[in-house]
């Protein structure tokens, strides 16, 4: 595996297959918590922990227990399993040192268990021939792609804040609009790399 | 068959354990000690995160109030009934003397009895035309009527009135006083709840003056001093004022008033003292 | 073109200002008229940055030119009778500011006897350059002089050299950027003697070893006079600069003619720099030449509602009325009236209020000139940004401002905006901009106007003028339109004569 290789794996994870602009995965955070640049710094940093620690156990579980055993039916339970783990492990943290930040996330946090794109990450590198390397950096690579769209559009919404928007459009409307309108962008990233 | 139903619930049955472990220690290792008071006193709380109190939210003031930081009564949205739960629930004595208050527009200049000089074609704002040569009505103590205030009240209890003066809802109304701070003339003011007798001007400019501005103005004329049987309204500073301790709301000040400017509420109509927390039921 | 303007940014971050309308050649050939005697005056007691004057007449008392009749408490200026005759009221009159403000109303009885102020203490020396300093500090603050730029600023306390840093730089103001004014054009044309006497006195009484003289390039006759009249004076010196607006900012000024910059939330003697507008200066001159104190000034009465659009000597407290009437004007087509230029003038809803000190000009003009614009949404298309002479965001302050963001604000440089009125004039979507910005402005330093509310006449309000950098609280800058029309228009606030309505 060579470094470049790696560069491209962490941009193509990051940008062009961006988790929630190309994948549509993890929405539900995405909007639910893009109302403050803080709170969605927040909650990039915790996605981005839960998502690489997850994605490198659920590597490590799938190669060296489901695999041998062959029980590769249980991958859906077991990293569920592993994401619920962190993310209590996660909660109880972030509450003891951070109560801010614990009372914006509010019910975002328990549900980063049940973020399909925490899940997804755990799924794509079990079905991939990854090493732990190139699991790790996919993982981080996803979440950093995660945590760039959130902050982005949280930067967004507080420019929003102080626009007058039209009444049909105020709220979510506007905001889906805008997240289709990124995710146009972000198409743009396809043409980094050349099709091989 | 049997060999991989056992590899499945063994290892899921493993994998449990050791995450359970994890979990364990790190609850032990990671524990907060919170008072359990805070999350009473946040379900207590009208919810409406108005900020009047001072701090950032009801579970701010919750918070707050825990730690002896914020007085039982600090919750002015609440009203007294809201003050008597908290004091209960911090084991203090339930705070004397608290009313509940409601807002209060001090002025009678509506568009047809207040003199305007000019027509302000600035932002619709009270606090931008209030900067500009008093925004167009020649008195400069009154309402100028573009609605700040029902812009700014998150109870929904203030509404601009045909004649160009806010209306306040006294159900809906719960005294937070934000309305009080975003008037630029400080037209808006708190008053108790139930009061009956109102001097509805402000201005502290002789009679002369006031009749060149305003039909509705306190010209103070003193009739109303003179019939007052109970002593409880003077001409101060050119301004009838009541002492709403004194006042038996018998009318006769207001039915003899020149300039009308005396409110007399019959009883039905006076905003009851509503008891305490029925201003947010009703919202 | 477009690498020029690019250039230009990189180079000279802080934009060099707008080119408006001049409208300045209807008033700026003709010499300044006198107006009969005035029959009332309603001098204001409060004519100063800093709480307003006690007085010190009552009513029934009979008053000469040039005594004083209210005394400043505190910060400020006094204020003395710029008529013979009877004092008819000492009571509350409407200020320009639209509060009511106490005034003493003077009925002219037709005398013409004058008390000149006391001037043994400047010194035995006859020149400015050999006079007593602190003599004539006193004499500019017994004298009731302010900052007759529109500041209102008292002079004595600008005259009196900070020690640390030590002035060295005397800037005399006379670029006159507001379209239409052109009162201290004439001024510096027609009192060249005294200006020059009273800046050689403000450079004795600062101890500054450089005058300049800053001038716009519009006014070539006024130029050519001071630079043949500065011969021979040391350390004097007329700078010709272009006309752009706000050339005679006092930030702006400051670094165009020096090159150092006023610090954020600072003054020109922060940097070493005293500025005095032309007029404050004729005005020492006369104080010190004849013991006159400041009763008169010169006014710009023009707009398309006026039939003779001149200069005048006008008295202060002289209602804007009777000068209205002197210069010609229908109050019947009257639609809307400014004190002071059209970009940072106050608009008035009530002709009888009276000329102030710092009052340079009343603009009247009829509803031809004044169309009503609505504010359309905001274009991000970022004149505002280009056309701030501080480098600001006016439209985001505005945006931050209406969302009630205030401490946001402040960190994008609420505090800096000197209310030029640049941005409004700029904005295709006419957007009240400044309106925003003084709005936010007056609710961070928790404005004290309402308390001002609550006590009784007579009682002063208190700091209101002290707080506002470069105006009385009611100068409301505004749009002109840009759309190739004449008339600049107040967006604001309209006149609707009375009696006609």
């Amino acid at each position: 595996m060579s470094f470049s290789s790696l560069v491209l794996l962490f941009v193509g994870s990051a940008l062009i297959n961006n988790f929630i602009l190309s994948r549509f995965l993890g929405i539900c955070a995405f909007l639910g918590v893009s109302k403050r640049l803080e709170t969605a710094l927040g909650m990039g940093a915790a996605v981005t922990f839960v998502m690489t620690i997850s994605g490198a156990v659920s590597w490590a579980i799938q190669r060296y227990i489901l695999v041998p055993f062959h029980l590769p039916f249980l991958q859906y339970v077991v990293f569920i399993l592993v994401i619920a783990t962190l993310v209590q492990f996660l909660e109880m943290v972030i509450r003891r040192y951070s109560p801010s930040l614990y009372e914006a996330f509010g019910i975002y946090l328990p549900l980063i268990t049940t973020n399909c794109a925490i899940l997804g990450v755990a799924l794509l590198v079990a079905g991939s021939d990854y090493g732990l390397l190139e699991t790790l950096v996919f993982s981080v690579g996803s979440a950093v792609g995660w945590t760039l769209a959130i902050v982005l559009m949280a930067g967004l919404r507080e420019e929003l804040e102080f626009a007058d928007v039209p009444l049909s459009l105020q709220g979510p409307a506007l905001s889906l609009l805008i997240a289709a309108i990124m995710s146009l962008t972000f198409m743009g990233f396809s043409g980094l790399v050349p099709a091989s | 068959m049997l060999s991989s139903i056992l590899a499945a619930s063994l290892s899921m049955g493993l994998l449990a354990v050791a995450f359970a472990v994890l979990l364990v220690w790190a609850s032990r290792r990671f524990t907060v000690q919170e008072d359990p008071r805070v999350e009473l006193l946040a379900n207590l709380l009208p919810g409406a995160n108005c900020g009047a109190c001072g701090f950032s939210g009801c579970s701010g003031f919750a918070k707050a109030a825990v730690e002896g930081k914020a007085p039982a009564d600090g919750c002015r949205a609440g009203g007294p009934g809201v003050a008597a739960r908290v004091a209960e629930v911090l084991g203090v004595a339930a705070p004397a003397g608290v009313t509940r208050q409601v807002a209060h527009v001090f002025c009678a200049g509506t568009q047809a009895l207040a003199k305007r000089t000019g027509e302000y074609r600035g932002l619709p704002d009270c606090r931008a035309a209030e900067l500009v040569s008093g925004g167009g009505k020649a008195c400069t103590y009154g309402c100028l009527g573009f609605g700040t205030c029902v812009e700014a009240c998150p109870f929904d209890a203030l509404t601009m009135g045909p004649e160009g003066l806010p209306v306040v809802d006294e159900r809906k109304c719960t005294g937070c006083g934000i309305c009080t701070q975003v008037c630029p003339r400080g037209v808006i003011q708190l008053v108790d709840a139930g009061r009956r007798t109102f001097v509805n001007c402000l201005s502290p400019l002789p009679g002369k003056l006031v009749r060149q501005v305003c039909q509705a103005g306190c010209i103070a004329c003193n009739i109303c001093e003179r019939l007052c049987e109970h002593d409880a309204i003077h001409v101060l500073g050119n301004l009838a004022t009541i002492t709403p301790e004194l006042c038996i709301a018998c009318g006769q000040c207001s039915a003899k008033c020149p300039t009308h400017v005396i409110e007399c509420r019959r009883e039905e109509e006076a905003g009851e003292a509503l008891p305490a927390g029925a201003g947010q039921a009703a919202s | 073109m477009f690498a020029a303007a690019f250039v230009e940014r990189i180079t000279n971050p802080h934009h060099s200002g707008l080119k408006l309308p001049q409208q300045k050649a209807a008033t700026a050939g003709k010499a300044v008229k006198r107006l009969p005697p005035p029959e009332r005056l309603i001098v204001s007691l409060w004519q100063h940055a800093g709480e307003p004057c006690s007085p010190l007449v009552q009513k029934g008392d009979r008053v000469i030119r040039g005594q004083k009749i209210g005394e400043a408490r505190g910060l400020g200026a006094p204020v003395h009778a710029p008529i013979c005759g009877r004092v008819v009221a000492v009571e509350p009159r409407l200020h320009p500011s639209g509060l009511w403000i106490p005034a003493v109303v003077i009925e002219n009885d037709g005398r013409d006897s004058f008390l000149p102020l006391d001037r043994s203490f400047l010194g035995d020396g006859g020149s400015p350059e050999e006079m007593n300093p602190e003599g004539i500090r006193r004499l500019a603050r017994e004298a009731g002089l302010v900052g007759m730029g529109g500041g209102l600023f008292p002079s004595y306390v600008k005259l009196t050299p900070r020690d640390d840093p030590r002035p060295d730089f005397l800037i005399l103001n006379g670029c006159e950027c507001e379209p239409y004014l052109t009162c201290d054009h004439r001024l510096m044309v027609e009192e060249t003697p005294t200006l020059l006497w009273g800046a050689r006195a403000m450079k004795r009484a600062l101890g500054v070893s450089r005058v300049v003289i800053a001038i716009e390039d519009n006014k070539p006759d006024a130029i050519a006079l001071l630079r043949q009249m500065v011969r021979g004076l040391p350390g004097f010196e007329v700078r010709v600069l272009p006309s752009l607006y706000p050339q005679g900012a006092e930030r702006t000024l400051v670094r165009t003619i020096t090159g150092r910059v006023v610090p954020r939330r600072g003054l020109p003697a922060d940097v070493g720099v005293v500025v005095h507008n032309v007029a404050t200066a004729s005005a020492l001159g006369r104080a010190l030449l004849t013991g006159e104190p400041l009763l008169q000034r010169i006014v710009t009465v023009d707009g398309d509602a006026v039939a003779e659009p001149a200069n005048y000597w006008v008295p202060i407290g002289l209602p804007v009325r009777e000068l209205l009437k002197a210069a010609g004007v229908d109050e019947s087509a009257l639609r809307q009236v400014i004190l002071g230029g059209p970009m940072m003038g106050t608009a008035v809803a009530d002709l009888d209020v009276p000329v102030l000190k710092g009052c340079g000009g009343v603009l009247a003009f009829t509803a031809r000139a004044s169309p009503v614009d609505e504010a359309g949404p905001c274009l991000r298309c970022g004149r505002c940004l280009d056309a701030c002479p501080q480098g600001l965001a006016p439209f985001q302050l505005a945006r931050l401002v209406a969302a009630g963001r205030l401490d946001q604000a402040v960190t994008w440089g609420l505090a800096d905006c000197v209310e030029c009125g640049s941005c409004a004039y700029s904005c295709p979507s006419r957007r009240p901009l400044v309106q925003y910005l003084r709005m936010g402005k007056a609710a961070w330093r928790e404005h004290p106007r309402p308390a001002v509310r609550t006590t009784l006449p007579g009682t002063p309000p208190t700091g209101q003028l002290g707080a506002v950098s470069n105006g009385i609280p009611g100068a409301q800058p505004r749009a002109l339109p840009d759309r190739g029309t004449s008339e600049p228009v107040n967006q604001e606030q309209e006149v609707i004569p009375q009696g006609a309505a």
